[in-house]
Protein backbone atom coordinates (compact mmCIF):
# COMPACT_ATOMS: atom_id res chain seq x y z
CA UNK A 1 0.00 0.00 0.00
CA UNK A 2 1.58 3.45 -0.97
CA UNK A 3 1.87 6.38 1.73
CA UNK A 4 -1.05 8.46 -0.07
CA UNK A 5 -3.30 5.45 0.12
CA UNK A 6 -2.70 4.96 3.94
CA UNK A 7 -2.88 8.49 4.83
CA UNK A 8 -6.16 8.56 2.70
CA UNK A 9 -7.67 5.70 4.75
CA UNK A 10 -6.54 6.96 7.79
CA UNK A 11 -8.06 10.08 7.15
CA UNK A 12 -11.04 8.20 5.92
CA UNK A 13 -10.69 6.32 8.93
CA UNK A 14 -10.80 9.61 11.64
CA UNK A 15 -13.71 11.38 9.96
CA UNK A 16 -16.01 8.11 10.66
CA UNK A 17 -14.51 8.10 14.33
CA UNK A 18 -15.67 11.94 14.66
CA UNK A 19 -19.35 11.90 13.57
CA UNK A 20 -19.84 8.79 15.46
CA UNK A 21 -18.59 10.58 18.33
CA UNK A 22 -20.22 14.00 18.19
CA UNK A 23 -23.22 11.87 17.53
CA UNK A 24 -22.28 10.29 20.61
CA UNK A 25 -21.61 13.66 22.69
CA UNK A 26 -25.04 15.01 21.81
CA UNK A 27 -27.04 12.10 22.95
CA UNK A 28 -24.91 12.15 26.08
CA UNK A 29 -25.11 15.84 27.03
CA UNK A 30 -28.84 15.72 25.58
CA UNK A 31 -29.62 13.23 28.36
CA UNK A 32 -27.47 14.43 30.99
CA UNK A 33 -28.90 17.73 30.76
CA UNK A 34 -32.34 16.73 30.82
CA UNK A 35 -31.59 14.58 33.85
CA UNK A 36 -29.81 17.91 35.73
CA UNK A 37 -32.20 20.23 35.27
CA UNK A 38 -35.11 17.70 36.53
CA UNK A 39 -33.30 16.67 39.60
CA UNK A 40 -33.03 20.47 40.05
CA UNK A 41 -35.87 21.44 39.71
CA UNK A 42 -35.76 23.76 36.79
CA UNK A 43 -37.86 21.88 35.04
CA UNK A 44 -41.12 20.08 36.16
CA UNK A 45 -40.58 16.16 35.60
CA UNK A 46 -43.51 15.78 36.44
CA UNK A 47 -44.33 17.28 32.58
CA UNK A 48 -41.37 16.81 30.79
CA UNK A 49 -40.18 13.31 32.68
CA UNK A 50 -36.67 12.45 32.87
CA UNK A 51 -33.98 9.84 31.93
CA UNK A 52 -34.33 8.67 35.67
CA UNK A 53 -37.92 7.83 35.54
CA UNK A 54 -37.91 6.45 32.36
CA UNK A 55 -35.27 3.86 33.39
CA UNK A 56 -37.32 3.31 36.37
CA UNK A 57 -40.43 2.19 33.90
CA UNK A 58 -38.21 0.03 31.79
CA UNK A 59 -37.70 -1.49 34.89
CA UNK A 60 -40.80 -2.04 36.29
CA UNK A 61 -42.38 -3.72 33.24
CA UNK A 62 -43.52 -6.49 34.92
CA UNK A 63 -45.96 -4.09 36.99
CA UNK A 64 -46.93 -1.76 33.82
CA UNK A 65 -47.80 -4.51 31.42
CA UNK A 66 -45.31 -2.69 28.82
CA UNK A 67 -44.00 -6.24 27.17
CA UNK A 68 -47.41 -6.74 26.64
CA UNK A 69 -48.15 -3.64 24.99
CA UNK A 70 -44.91 -3.26 23.06
CA UNK A 71 -45.82 -7.02 21.46
CA UNK A 72 -48.89 -5.78 20.34
CA UNK A 73 -47.86 -3.04 18.37
CA UNK A 74 -44.57 -4.53 16.79
CA UNK A 75 -47.61 -7.60 16.23
CA UNK A 76 -49.59 -5.44 14.12
CA UNK A 77 -46.76 -3.36 12.51
CA UNK A 78 -45.20 -5.89 10.84
CA UNK A 79 -48.47 -7.76 10.10
CA UNK A 80 -49.85 -4.50 8.78
CA UNK A 81 -45.94 -3.75 6.88
CA UNK A 82 -45.93 -6.87 5.23
CA UNK A 83 -49.80 -7.38 3.75
CA UNK A 84 -49.30 -3.51 2.65
CA UNK A 85 -45.88 -4.80 0.56
CA UNK A 86 -47.64 -7.73 -0.15
CA UNK A 87 -51.02 -6.19 -1.47
CA UNK A 88 -49.26 -3.21 -3.11
CA UNK A 89 -46.50 -4.89 -5.15
CA UNK A 90 -49.50 -7.54 -6.39
CA UNK A 91 -51.83 -4.40 -7.10
CA UNK A 92 -48.47 -2.37 -9.03
CA UNK A 93 -47.95 -5.40 -10.85
CA UNK A 94 -51.38 -5.63 -12.10
CA UNK A 95 -51.87 -2.41 -13.33
CA UNK A 96 -48.24 -2.69 -14.93
CA UNK A 97 -49.69 -5.50 -16.85
CA UNK A 98 -52.71 -3.77 -18.10
CA UNK A 99 -52.64 -0.08 -19.57
CA UNK A 100 -56.04 -0.04 -19.56
CA UNK A 101 -56.56 -0.69 -15.99
CA UNK A 102 -53.56 1.65 -15.09
CA UNK A 103 -54.87 4.60 -17.04
CA UNK A 104 -58.80 3.75 -15.58
CA UNK A 105 -57.43 3.52 -12.11
CA UNK A 106 -54.80 6.80 -12.10
CA UNK A 107 -56.77 9.58 -10.89
CA UNK A 108 -58.51 7.09 -7.99
CA UNK A 109 -55.01 6.33 -7.33
CA UNK A 110 -54.06 10.60 -7.16
CA UNK A 111 -56.98 11.25 -5.17
CA UNK A 112 -56.80 8.04 -2.44
CA UNK A 113 -52.62 9.03 -1.90
CA UNK A 114 -53.40 12.78 -1.08
CA UNK A 115 -56.61 11.64 1.00
CA UNK A 116 -55.47 11.39 5.01
CA UNK A 117 -55.97 7.91 5.79
CA UNK A 118 -56.86 8.53 9.45
CA UNK A 119 -59.81 10.05 8.55
CA UNK A 120 -60.90 6.90 7.41
CA UNK A 121 -60.65 5.42 11.01
CA UNK A 122 -63.58 5.63 12.36
CA UNK A 123 -65.61 3.98 9.01
CA UNK A 124 -62.82 1.25 9.40
CA UNK A 125 -64.11 0.61 13.09
CA UNK A 126 -67.52 0.14 11.97
CA UNK A 127 -66.33 -2.27 9.53
CA UNK A 128 -64.09 -4.50 11.03
CA UNK A 129 -64.74 -3.78 14.58
CA UNK A 130 -62.55 -1.88 17.13
CA UNK A 131 -60.17 -4.73 17.51
CA UNK A 132 -57.01 -5.22 16.34
CA UNK A 133 -57.81 -5.95 13.01
CA UNK A 134 -59.05 -1.97 12.27
CA UNK A 135 -55.76 -1.49 13.63
CA UNK A 136 -54.10 -3.45 11.09
CA UNK A 137 -56.06 -2.42 8.60
CA UNK A 138 -55.71 1.26 9.08
CA UNK A 139 -51.43 0.76 8.63
CA UNK A 140 -52.59 -0.94 5.71
CA UNK A 141 -54.46 1.82 4.46
CA UNK A 142 -51.67 4.27 5.29
CA UNK A 143 -48.71 2.44 3.32
CA UNK A 144 -50.89 0.46 0.12
CA UNK A 145 -51.53 3.38 -1.80
CA UNK A 146 -47.69 4.64 -1.51
CA UNK A 147 -46.52 1.31 -2.12
CA UNK A 148 -48.39 0.83 -5.89
CA UNK A 149 -47.63 4.26 -6.91
CA UNK A 150 -43.66 3.76 -6.08
CA UNK A 151 -43.35 0.21 -7.69
CA UNK A 152 -45.43 1.00 -10.63
CA UNK A 153 -43.53 4.08 -10.91
CA UNK A 154 -40.57 2.05 -10.92
CA UNK A 155 -41.93 -0.50 -13.08
CA UNK A 156 -42.94 1.83 -16.05
CA UNK A 157 -39.58 3.76 -15.99
CA UNK A 158 -37.66 0.30 -16.35
CA UNK A 159 -35.08 1.25 -19.24
CA UNK A 160 -36.82 1.20 -23.21
CA UNK A 161 -34.39 -0.52 -24.57
CA UNK A 162 -33.45 -3.32 -22.14
CA UNK A 163 -37.10 -4.30 -22.92
CA UNK A 164 -36.80 -4.04 -26.54
CA UNK A 165 -33.78 -6.05 -26.17
CA UNK A 166 -35.55 -8.94 -24.80
CA UNK A 167 -38.39 -8.41 -27.25
CA UNK A 168 -36.29 -9.39 -29.99
CA UNK A 169 -35.70 -13.12 -28.66
CA UNK A 170 -39.84 -12.75 -28.82
CA UNK A 171 -39.62 -12.28 -24.84
CA UNK A 172 -43.46 -12.48 -23.64
CA UNK A 173 -44.89 -10.24 -21.05
CA UNK A 174 -44.46 -12.63 -17.98
CA UNK A 175 -40.69 -13.31 -18.89
CA UNK A 176 -40.25 -9.29 -19.47
CA UNK A 177 -41.91 -8.86 -15.23
CA UNK A 178 -40.15 -11.66 -14.10
CA UNK A 179 -36.58 -11.47 -16.21
CA UNK A 180 -36.29 -8.24 -16.61
CA UNK A 181 -38.89 -5.27 -14.76
CA UNK A 182 -38.07 -6.76 -11.17
CA UNK A 183 -34.90 -7.57 -11.01
CA UNK A 184 -34.07 -4.19 -12.42
CA UNK A 185 -36.52 -2.71 -9.62
CA UNK A 186 -34.88 -4.07 -6.58
CA UNK A 187 -33.87 -0.73 -5.41
CA UNK A 188 -37.05 0.28 -5.86
CA UNK A 189 -38.79 -2.58 -3.68
CA UNK A 190 -36.26 -1.87 -0.97
CA UNK A 191 -36.98 2.08 -1.26
CA UNK A 192 -41.02 0.83 -0.85
CA UNK A 193 -39.64 -1.26 2.28
CA UNK A 194 -37.99 1.81 3.61
CA UNK A 195 -40.94 4.36 3.06
CA UNK A 196 -43.27 1.27 4.63
CA UNK A 197 -42.00 1.24 7.70
CA UNK A 198 -42.66 4.64 8.68
CA UNK A 199 -46.03 4.68 7.62
CA UNK A 200 -47.94 1.49 8.84
CA UNK A 201 -46.11 2.56 12.64
CA UNK A 202 -48.55 5.64 11.53
CA UNK A 203 -51.21 3.78 10.73
CA UNK A 204 -50.65 1.15 13.85
CA UNK A 205 -50.22 4.00 15.93
CA UNK A 206 -52.89 6.24 15.39
CA UNK A 207 -55.27 3.40 15.06
CA UNK A 208 -54.44 2.44 18.65
CA UNK A 209 -55.02 5.83 19.63
CA UNK A 210 -58.71 5.60 18.27
CA UNK A 211 -59.14 2.03 19.20
CA UNK A 212 -57.30 2.42 22.94
CA UNK A 213 -57.42 -1.38 23.89
CA UNK A 214 -53.94 -1.69 23.64
CA UNK A 215 -50.37 -1.36 22.34
CA UNK A 216 -47.50 1.55 22.85
CA UNK A 217 -50.11 4.24 20.49
CA UNK A 218 -52.99 3.15 23.80
CA UNK A 219 -50.44 3.44 26.28
CA UNK A 220 -49.26 7.35 25.01
CA UNK A 221 -53.32 7.97 24.84
CA UNK A 222 -53.48 6.64 28.49
CA UNK A 223 -50.43 8.43 29.90
CA UNK A 224 -51.65 12.24 28.28
CA UNK A 225 -55.00 11.24 29.80
CA UNK A 226 -53.64 10.42 33.43
CA UNK A 227 -50.35 12.66 33.59
CA UNK A 228 -47.98 9.67 33.32
CA UNK A 229 -45.54 11.52 31.10
CA UNK A 230 -43.09 8.74 32.05
CA UNK A 231 -45.06 6.52 30.12
CA UNK A 232 -45.51 8.67 27.62
CA UNK A 233 -42.00 9.02 27.10
CA UNK A 234 -40.59 5.56 27.78
CA UNK A 235 -43.38 4.88 24.51
CA UNK A 236 -42.06 7.30 22.45
CA UNK A 237 -38.59 6.33 23.07
CA UNK A 238 -39.56 2.32 22.37
CA UNK A 239 -40.83 3.31 19.01
CA UNK A 240 -37.71 4.82 18.17
CA UNK A 241 -35.97 2.21 18.80
CA UNK A 242 -38.22 -0.37 17.04
CA UNK A 243 -38.41 2.01 14.18
CA UNK A 244 -34.46 2.26 14.08
CA UNK A 245 -34.19 -1.66 14.57
CA UNK A 246 -36.86 -2.21 11.37
CA UNK A 247 -34.56 -0.10 9.23
CA UNK A 248 -31.93 -2.12 10.43
CA UNK A 249 -33.16 -5.16 8.68
CA UNK A 250 -33.80 -3.35 5.70
CA UNK A 251 -30.83 -2.17 5.63
CA UNK A 252 -29.61 -5.53 6.07
CA UNK A 253 -31.65 -6.87 3.50
CA UNK A 254 -30.42 -4.54 0.82
CA UNK A 255 -26.72 -5.60 1.90
CA UNK A 256 -27.57 -8.75 1.43
CA UNK A 257 -28.90 -8.49 -1.85
CA UNK A 258 -26.02 -5.91 -3.24
CA UNK A 259 -23.46 -8.49 -2.00
CA UNK A 260 -25.50 -11.26 -3.52
CA UNK A 261 -25.23 -9.46 -6.82
CA UNK A 262 -22.05 -8.24 -6.49
CA UNK A 263 -23.10 -4.90 -7.55
CA UNK A 264 -24.43 -1.48 -6.92
CA UNK A 265 -28.15 -1.87 -7.53
CA UNK A 266 -28.19 2.92 -6.61
CA UNK B 1 -25.69 -15.55 -54.96
CA UNK B 2 -29.85 -16.31 -54.18
CA UNK B 3 -31.47 -13.36 -52.01
CA UNK B 4 -32.09 -14.07 -48.53
CA UNK B 5 -34.36 -11.03 -47.59
CA UNK B 6 -36.55 -8.98 -49.88
CA UNK B 7 -38.20 -5.84 -48.75
CA UNK B 8 -41.00 -4.79 -50.97
CA UNK B 9 -42.58 -1.59 -50.96
CA UNK B 10 -42.46 -0.94 -47.06
CA UNK B 11 -44.20 1.73 -45.75
CA UNK B 12 -44.64 2.93 -42.28
CA UNK B 13 -47.00 5.38 -40.80
CA UNK B 14 -47.09 6.38 -37.31
CA UNK B 15 -50.00 7.25 -35.52
CA UNK B 16 -50.16 9.76 -32.69
CA UNK B 17 -52.70 12.41 -30.62
CA UNK B 18 -51.98 15.12 -32.73
CA UNK B 19 -51.33 13.64 -36.31
CA UNK B 20 -49.69 11.20 -38.51
CA UNK B 21 -45.78 10.20 -39.22
CA UNK B 22 -45.10 8.80 -42.61
CA UNK B 23 -41.86 7.85 -41.32
CA UNK B 24 -41.13 5.21 -44.19
CA UNK B 25 -42.18 5.52 -48.09
CA UNK B 26 -42.03 2.55 -50.52
CA UNK B 27 -38.65 0.81 -48.88
CA UNK B 28 -37.21 -1.81 -51.92
CA UNK B 29 -34.44 -3.58 -51.02
CA UNK B 30 -33.09 -7.41 -51.63
CA UNK B 31 -30.14 -8.52 -49.70
CA UNK B 32 -28.05 -11.42 -50.48
CA UNK B 33 -26.95 -14.69 -48.34
CA UNK B 34 -23.42 -13.37 -46.50
CA UNK B 35 -23.61 -9.77 -47.50
CA UNK B 36 -22.94 -6.70 -45.30
CA UNK B 37 -25.08 -4.19 -46.16
CA UNK B 38 -24.81 -0.44 -44.99
CA UNK B 39 -28.09 1.86 -44.80
CA UNK B 40 -27.17 5.44 -44.31
CA UNK B 41 -29.55 8.29 -44.20
CA UNK B 42 -29.96 12.06 -42.22
CA UNK B 43 -31.20 11.23 -39.16
CA UNK B 44 -35.09 10.84 -38.36
CA UNK B 45 -35.35 9.29 -41.76
CA UNK B 46 -36.25 6.04 -40.59
CA UNK B 47 -33.48 3.96 -40.20
CA UNK B 48 -34.61 2.46 -36.60
CA UNK B 49 -38.28 2.12 -38.12
CA UNK B 50 -36.95 -0.14 -40.63
CA UNK B 51 -34.93 -2.40 -38.69
CA UNK B 52 -37.83 -2.56 -36.32
CA UNK B 53 -40.36 -3.47 -38.64
CA UNK B 54 -37.70 -6.43 -40.08
CA UNK B 55 -37.21 -7.68 -36.74
CA UNK B 56 -41.07 -7.68 -36.29
CA UNK B 57 -41.27 -5.69 -33.27
CA UNK B 58 -42.89 -2.80 -35.28
CA UNK B 59 -45.72 -3.09 -37.86
CA UNK B 60 -45.69 -2.14 -41.04
CA UNK B 61 -48.08 0.03 -43.04
CA UNK B 62 -47.50 -1.62 -46.30
CA UNK B 63 -45.46 -3.81 -48.08
CA UNK B 64 -43.46 -7.37 -48.25
CA UNK B 65 -40.76 -9.00 -45.65
CA UNK B 66 -39.87 -11.88 -47.10
CA UNK B 67 -36.36 -14.11 -45.70
CA UNK B 68 -35.57 -17.53 -47.68
CA UNK B 69 -39.17 -17.27 -50.08
CA UNK B 70 -40.97 -16.88 -46.64
CA UNK B 71 -43.11 -13.95 -46.14
CA UNK B 72 -42.71 -12.92 -42.60
CA UNK B 73 -45.26 -11.02 -40.48
CA UNK B 74 -44.03 -11.44 -36.72
CA UNK B 75 -40.69 -12.01 -34.66
CA UNK B 76 -39.01 -14.29 -36.82
CA UNK B 77 -36.11 -16.63 -35.35
CA UNK B 78 -33.72 -16.44 -38.18
CA UNK B 79 -33.55 -12.69 -37.32
CA UNK B 80 -31.53 -11.14 -34.29
CA UNK B 81 -30.95 -7.80 -33.47
CA UNK B 82 -28.32 -5.52 -31.76
CA UNK B 83 -29.53 -1.76 -30.62
CA UNK B 84 -26.92 0.83 -29.98
CA UNK B 85 -27.04 -0.07 -26.08
CA UNK B 86 -25.40 -3.32 -25.17
CA UNK B 87 -28.32 -3.73 -23.18
CA UNK B 88 -26.79 -5.83 -20.99
CA UNK B 89 -28.15 -6.93 -17.64
CA UNK B 90 -25.73 -5.55 -14.92
CA UNK B 91 -27.38 -8.11 -12.44
CA UNK B 92 -26.72 -10.84 -14.35
CA UNK B 93 -22.56 -12.22 -15.03
CA UNK B 94 -21.46 -12.40 -18.38
CA UNK B 95 -22.46 -15.98 -19.27
CA UNK B 96 -25.66 -15.61 -17.78
CA UNK B 97 -26.19 -12.40 -19.90
CA UNK B 98 -24.90 -14.69 -23.02
CA UNK B 99 -27.59 -17.00 -22.14
CA UNK B 100 -30.36 -15.03 -21.89
CA UNK B 101 -31.86 -15.38 -25.24
CA UNK B 102 -31.66 -19.01 -25.15
CA UNK B 103 -33.42 -18.31 -22.07
CA UNK B 104 -36.32 -16.80 -23.21
CA UNK B 105 -36.84 -18.99 -26.36
CA UNK B 106 -36.96 -21.45 -24.08
CA UNK B 107 -33.97 -23.45 -25.76
CA UNK B 108 -31.24 -22.92 -23.11
CA UNK B 109 -30.03 -26.94 -23.77
CA UNK B 110 -26.50 -28.75 -23.19
CA UNK B 111 -25.98 -28.48 -26.82
CA UNK B 112 -26.59 -24.77 -27.02
CA UNK B 113 -24.64 -24.09 -24.07
CA UNK B 114 -21.82 -26.26 -25.46
CA UNK B 115 -22.39 -23.65 -28.16
CA UNK B 116 -22.26 -20.11 -26.28
CA UNK B 117 -18.89 -21.26 -24.22
CA UNK B 118 -16.91 -22.05 -28.07
CA UNK B 119 -18.16 -18.35 -29.31
CA UNK B 120 -17.10 -17.06 -25.78
CA UNK B 121 -13.84 -18.89 -26.75
CA UNK B 122 -13.54 -18.11 -30.08
CA UNK B 123 -13.64 -14.30 -29.73
CA UNK B 124 -11.88 -13.75 -26.55
CA UNK B 125 -14.38 -13.34 -23.38
CA UNK B 126 -14.54 -17.05 -21.62
CA UNK B 127 -11.80 -15.72 -18.94
CA UNK B 128 -14.81 -12.73 -18.91
CA UNK B 129 -17.80 -15.30 -18.36
CA UNK B 130 -18.21 -15.17 -14.20
CA UNK B 131 -17.15 -10.93 -14.49
CA UNK B 132 -20.49 -8.50 -14.26
CA UNK B 133 -20.67 -6.15 -17.21
CA UNK B 134 -19.57 -3.42 -15.40
CA UNK B 135 -16.33 -5.21 -14.63
CA UNK B 136 -16.04 -4.86 -18.97
CA UNK B 137 -14.71 -1.93 -21.13
CA UNK B 138 -17.35 -0.61 -23.64
CA UNK B 139 -15.76 -3.07 -26.57
CA UNK B 140 -16.06 -5.71 -24.79
CA UNK B 141 -19.48 -5.34 -23.69
CA UNK B 142 -20.64 -4.67 -27.21
CA UNK B 143 -18.90 -8.06 -28.36
CA UNK B 144 -20.97 -9.45 -25.45
CA UNK B 145 -23.86 -8.16 -27.05
CA UNK B 146 -23.19 -9.63 -30.06
CA UNK B 147 -22.68 -13.12 -28.72
CA UNK B 148 -25.82 -13.11 -26.97
CA UNK B 149 -27.13 -12.45 -30.10
CA UNK B 150 -25.70 -15.18 -32.15
CA UNK B 151 -26.28 -17.88 -29.69
CA UNK B 152 -29.27 -17.97 -30.94
CA UNK B 153 -28.68 -18.70 -34.55
CA UNK B 154 -29.86 -15.91 -36.84
CA UNK B 155 -29.27 -15.78 -40.41
CA UNK B 156 -29.65 -12.19 -40.37
CA UNK B 157 -28.16 -9.74 -38.03
CA UNK B 158 -29.31 -6.10 -37.99
CA UNK B 159 -26.77 -3.38 -36.26
CA UNK B 160 -28.89 -0.02 -35.25
CA UNK B 161 -25.70 2.39 -34.59
CA UNK B 162 -24.44 -0.34 -32.74
CA UNK B 163 -20.84 1.30 -32.36
CA UNK B 164 -21.95 4.76 -31.80
CA UNK B 165 -21.97 5.08 -28.25
CA UNK B 166 -18.34 4.50 -28.38
CA UNK B 167 -15.44 6.59 -28.14
CA UNK B 168 -13.85 6.56 -31.08
CA UNK B 169 -10.65 4.46 -30.46
CA UNK B 170 -13.11 1.17 -29.01
CA UNK B 171 -15.31 2.28 -31.94
CA UNK B 172 -12.43 1.47 -34.28
CA UNK B 173 -11.40 -1.85 -32.29
CA UNK B 174 -15.00 -3.21 -32.06
CA UNK B 175 -15.93 -2.76 -35.92
CA UNK B 176 -13.23 -4.54 -36.95
CA UNK B 177 -13.71 -7.60 -33.84
CA UNK B 178 -17.30 -7.96 -34.97
CA UNK B 179 -16.97 -7.35 -38.31
CA UNK B 180 -14.55 -10.56 -38.45
CA UNK B 181 -17.06 -12.43 -36.09
CA UNK B 182 -19.78 -11.85 -38.66
CA UNK B 183 -17.71 -13.09 -42.02
CA UNK B 184 -16.56 -16.25 -40.02
CA UNK B 185 -19.87 -16.94 -38.59
CA UNK B 186 -20.99 -15.71 -42.44
CA UNK B 187 -24.26 -13.93 -41.15
CA UNK B 188 -25.88 -11.53 -43.62
CA UNK B 189 -25.99 -8.03 -41.79
CA UNK B 190 -28.25 -5.43 -42.26
CA UNK B 191 -26.73 -2.34 -40.33
CA UNK B 192 -27.69 1.22 -39.71
CA UNK B 193 -25.46 3.87 -39.50
CA UNK B 194 -24.91 7.85 -39.19
CA UNK B 195 -20.70 7.17 -39.73
CA UNK B 196 -20.20 7.26 -43.68
CA UNK B 197 -16.87 5.54 -42.94
CA UNK B 198 -18.17 2.76 -41.38
CA UNK B 199 -21.03 2.19 -43.53
CA UNK B 200 -17.87 2.34 -46.45
CA UNK B 201 -15.74 0.56 -44.35
CA UNK B 202 -18.29 -2.87 -43.52
CA UNK B 203 -20.80 -2.91 -46.33
CA UNK B 204 -20.62 -4.69 -49.67
CA UNK B 205 -23.53 -2.00 -50.79
CA UNK B 206 -24.15 1.12 -49.16
CA UNK B 207 -28.05 2.06 -49.14
CA UNK B 208 -28.61 5.99 -49.35
CA UNK B 209 -32.15 7.02 -47.83
CA UNK B 210 -34.04 10.18 -48.30
CA UNK B 211 -34.99 12.39 -45.69
CA UNK B 212 -38.38 11.52 -44.36
CA UNK B 213 -40.28 9.95 -45.25
CA UNK B 214 -37.13 7.90 -46.03
CA UNK B 215 -37.13 5.97 -49.55
CA UNK B 216 -33.97 4.58 -51.20
CA UNK B 217 -32.55 7.17 -52.69
CA UNK B 218 -29.22 5.86 -54.07
CA UNK B 219 -27.41 2.22 -53.73
CA UNK B 220 -23.59 1.81 -54.46
CA UNK B 221 -21.56 -1.38 -54.56
CA UNK B 222 -18.55 -0.88 -52.53
CA UNK B 223 -15.67 -2.88 -54.13
CA UNK B 224 -12.01 -2.44 -52.48
CA UNK B 225 -10.46 -5.17 -54.22
CA UNK B 226 -8.00 -6.35 -51.39
CA UNK B 227 -7.40 -9.79 -50.61
CA UNK B 228 -8.04 -9.57 -46.81
CA UNK B 229 -10.84 -6.90 -46.54
CA UNK B 230 -11.31 -6.04 -42.65
CA UNK B 231 -12.48 -2.17 -42.08
CA UNK B 232 -9.50 -1.32 -41.15
CA UNK B 233 -7.90 -2.35 -44.31
CA UNK B 234 -10.52 -0.81 -46.56
CA UNK B 235 -10.01 2.32 -44.99
CA UNK B 236 -6.02 2.49 -45.80
CA UNK B 237 -7.10 1.91 -49.39
CA UNK B 238 -6.84 4.87 -51.89
CA UNK B 239 -10.47 4.51 -53.40
CA UNK B 240 -12.03 4.80 -49.01
CA UNK B 241 -12.06 8.71 -49.84
CA UNK B 242 -13.79 8.29 -53.65
CA UNK B 243 -16.48 6.93 -51.75
CA UNK B 244 -16.86 8.70 -49.08
CA UNK B 245 -17.14 12.17 -51.65
CA UNK B 246 -19.83 10.57 -53.55
CA UNK B 247 -21.99 9.27 -50.33
CA UNK B 248 -20.80 12.64 -48.57
CA UNK B 249 -22.51 14.42 -51.51
CA UNK B 250 -25.42 11.78 -51.77
CA UNK B 251 -26.36 12.10 -48.39
CA UNK B 252 -25.42 16.36 -48.33
CA UNK B 253 -27.66 17.37 -51.55
CA UNK B 254 -30.72 16.93 -49.15
CA UNK B 255 -29.66 19.69 -46.33
N1 LIG C 1 -43.07 5.18 -31.85
C1 LIG C 1 -43.14 6.26 -32.67
N2 LIG C 1 -44.27 7.01 -32.73
C2 LIG C 1 -44.34 8.07 -33.54
N3 LIG C 1 -43.34 8.51 -34.31
C3 LIG C 1 -42.19 7.82 -34.30
C4 LIG C 1 -42.02 6.68 -33.46
N4 LIG C 1 -40.76 6.21 -33.63
C5 LIG C 1 -40.18 7.03 -34.54
N5 LIG C 1 -41.03 8.00 -34.93
C6 LIG C 1 -40.75 9.05 -35.93
O1 LIG C 1 -40.43 8.43 -37.14
C7 LIG C 1 -39.33 9.07 -37.76
C8 LIG C 1 -38.22 8.09 -37.99
O2 LIG C 1 -37.64 7.70 -36.76
P1 LIG C 1 -36.40 6.73 -36.64
O3 LIG C 1 -36.72 5.48 -37.38
O4 LIG C 1 -36.04 6.58 -35.23
O5 LIG C 1 -35.28 7.53 -37.43
P2 LIG C 1 -33.69 7.29 -37.50
O6 LIG C 1 -33.39 6.02 -36.83
O7 LIG C 1 -33.38 7.29 -38.96
O8 LIG C 1 -33.04 8.47 -36.84
C9 LIG C 1 -38.94 10.21 -36.84
O9 LIG C 1 -39.50 11.39 -37.35
C10 LIG C 1 -39.55 9.86 -35.52
O10 LIG C 1 -39.92 11.02 -34.84
MG1 LIG D 1 -32.22 5.59 -35.11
Amino acid sequence: MSEERKRYLKKQKFEKILVLSTQIVILVTFLGLWEALANKGIIDSFITSSPSRIIKIFANFSSNNLLLHIRVTIYETLLGFSIGIVLGTIIAIILWWSNFLSKVFEPYLVVLNGLPKVALGPIIIIWVGAGTKAIIVMAIAISLIVTILEILNGFLNTDKEIIKMAKTFNANKFQILTKIVIPANISTFINSLKINIGLSLVGVISGEFLISKAGLGYLITYGGQVFKLDLVMSSIIILGIFAGVMYGAVALLEKTIINYRRINIK
Amino acid sequence: MEDILELQNISKKYQQKNGETLALMDINLNVKKGEFVSIIGPSGCGKSTLLSIIAGLEEKTEGKIIIEDEEINEISPKIGYMLQKDCLLEWRTIFSNILFGLEIKRIKNAENIAYAKNLLKKYGLYEFKDKFPNQLSGGMRQRAALIRTLCVKPKILLLDEAFSALDYQTRIKVTEDIYNILKNEKITTLMVTHDITEAISMGDRVVVLTKRPGTVKAIYDINFEIKNRTPLNCRETPIFSNYFNILWKELGVDE
